[in-house]
């Protein structure tokens, strides 16, 4: 499939009123797994909340498809990027069925009501998560893992290019993990989707991701493939102090 | 999960013919009796023998049970419109504070009028000065919970302002004439047969023009159901939406609290039943029911009034709250195993 790029920053600058990353010229290719890394509080839902368009850029230019961010109306936004976060509401009673076809929000009528094109898909995305046979089921009913499906779901059903997830692996079980991790590069992969993922999980984000963007407080935001982060050297200085404890590991992987 | 292809169906059914029981036997039932068949010919415009009890159903107990109808369906929508914007289903127009609020505009309307009510201008000043009030309320909560982030001190900072503007009431009740202090006092009980034939249709046209609004919300809404920022994701315009449910619950609690006083428990207690008996949290479901269970209520709780009357008729919020709290408190101690909570 031919990969094309997606989201392209150009001297990007992220912050809410001064800039904690200036000069950011990375992108997202299609049919690609993207992970961003970074300690806490170095930044990743500020960049994640720019890339949506939920914040302004404090300079510099994002271009999703040839066309800048701002310029997209909300509705275009919607059926550009579909997002995936760990915020519960009040979702509990809603069904899972109910929440995927929620993600038909942006092409259903006033009223919301679903014609037959939105059905198809709606079970598709339950398919393709794997997640159908709990399609009646409460979303309280539901596991960390699940929900987590549900939402990934969602995005599917949405049907963005473009699907970007805010820690989408923090409450999951080192099983659940894994197997999230495996579902989004097989989606990006298999859908010619561009995924990008926050996280915290070093391990299955260097084992399963195409690409790695690391955030160095006061270094900056780097980009590359997965073997070209490690030997740049940017995943040790992403561990600090810690770095020589785990570079043999690394240095046995890579 | 429950089969809903034939159950929801049969739930609208049995409210629907709920609904019309209550209504009749609303006509027939109070200080006297007043066989069907009498209220039959009545309300067709037949010419009947007793002018008397024309007069009654035509001029007190029609108006009274149509006020009944369409205040509890205002009211419940209202009370499921505050349960999802603030994603808390213990939000509620009078538990927040905006049914006081327009309690307050009420007051100052009513005592600064002396309490004269009957005209068109002075029943417009009236639900002016409710909505002013509700507004302003519901204005000072959203200001307040950018700030008070968690839900329950959100609902205490309701109480706390519900307190505020009660104590301001007191105080103007204090300074205004008897007269005024009465005419408030009375409407302060709740109660629907205050709405005359000749102001029903102003009270008819204006929750049935916020009830349809309110209808229009569906879509948004179920999106509200899973946080703002999924909302925003799927191309919903979090400021307008929000403003939109504002207004319409604010004409509707300001409607029904300047026509009937401030009327507890309805708005609270409805969207539970509902979504307890359905198992639905989905508004295209929810708000339609909500709707017709809120009429339902309404008749039913004001058919007890006059019955448990025993002669007499009783203040509205005597009743109301024996429906109500025992289905918050059931709603709250099976917290953990209803779905919605979770």
């Amino acid at each position: 499939m031919d990969s094309k790029i997606m989201i392209d920053c150009r001297n990007l600058s992220i912050g809410y009123d001064k800039a904690i990353y200036s000069g950011i010229n990375l992108s997202l290719k299609s049919g690609t797994l993207t992970s961003l890394l970074g300690v806490n509080g170095s930044g990743k839902s500020t960049l994640i909340k720019t890339l949506c368009g939920f914040i302004q850029p404090v300079a510099g230019s994002i271009t999703i498809q040839d066309t800048p961010l701002e310029k997209l109306s909300s509705r275009k936004k919607a059926e550009t990027i579909g997002m995936v976060l760990t915020d519960r509401e009040m979702n509990g009673g809603l069904t899972v069925y109910d929440v995927v076809a929620l993600g038909r929000y942006p092409y259903t009528d006033f009223f919301g009501q679903l014609k037959s094109d939105d059905r198809q898909m709606i079970e598709w995305a339950l398919e393709e998560t794997g997640i159908a046979d709990k399609k009646g089921r409460y979303m309280a009913e539901l596991s960390d893992g699940e929900r987590q499906k549900v939402m990934i779901s969602k995005a599917l059903a949405q049907d963005c290019p473009v699907i970007i997830l805010d820690e989408p692996t923090a409450f999951l079980d080192i099983t659940a993990r894994i197997k999230t991790m495996k579902l989004l590069g097989r989606i990006a992969h298999q859908n010619n989707k561009t995924i990008f993922l926050s996280t915290h999980d070093l391990d299955t984000a260097l084992r399963m991701s195409d690409n790695l963007w690391l955030m160095l407080p006061n270094q900056g935001v780097f980009g590359g493939s997965v073997s070209e982060a490690v030997t740049h050297g940017w995943v040790d200085s992403l561990l600090g102090d810690e770095a020589s404890e785990l570079s043999y590991i690394l240095d046995r992987q890579y | 999960m429950r089969d809903n292809r034939l159950f929801i169906p049969a739930i609208y059914c049995l409210l629907s013919l709920g609904l019309v029981i209550l209504f009749f036997v609303n006509l027939t039932t109070g200080s006297i009796d007043i066989p069907l068949s009498h209220v039959k010919a009545s309300l067709l415009g037949a010419e009947v023998e007793n002018r008397v009890w024309d007069v009654i159903v035509m001029q007190s107990r029609l108006p009274q049970a149509v006020t009944a109808l369409l205040a509890g369906a205002a009211l419940a929508c209202g009370g499921l419109l505050l349960q999802t914007l603030f994603a808390n289903p213990l939000a509620d127009p009078s538990i927040l504070g905006v049914s006081s609020g327009a309690g307050l505009g009420v007051a100052l309307v009513m005592l600064a009028s002396g309490g004269v009510v009957g005209s068109l201008a002075a029943t417009l000043t009236v639900v002016a000065g409710a909505l002013v009030g509700a507004l302003a309320v519901m204005a000072l909560i959203i200001a307040l919970s950018s700030v008070v982030r968690s839900n329950v001190m959100l609902l205490i900072v309701g109480l706390m302002i519900g307190y505020i503007t009660s104590s301001a009431v007191s105080l103007l009740n204090f300074l205004g004439s008897s007269d005024s202090v009465k005419s408030f006092v009375v409407w302060g009980m709740g109660d629907f047969s205050s709405v005359s034939t000749q102001r029903l249709p102003y009270f008819v046209v204006m929750t049935l023009i916020a009830l349809a609004s309110s209808l229009l919300m569906i879509k948004p809404l179920n999106a509200m159901l899973l946080g703002e920022r999924y909302c925003r994701n799927l191309g919903v315009n979090i400021k307008k939406t929000r403003v939109a449910i504002l207004l319409i619950t604010g004409v509707l609690t300001a409607v029904v609290t300047a026509f009937c006083g401030p009327v507890s428990f309805i708005g609270l207690a409805v969207p539970h039943m509902v979504r307890l008996m359905t198992g639905k949290a989905n508004h295209s479901v929810l708000m339609p029911m909500t709707i017709l269970m809120g009429a339902v209520v309404a008749l039913l709780c004001n058919l007890l009034t006059t019955i448990l009357g025993n002669g007499g008729v009783l203040p509205l919020n005597v009743v109301t709250p024996l429906l109500g709290a025992p289905v918050i408190i059931y709603v709250i101690v099976n917290k953990r195993k209803i779905a919605y909570f979770n």
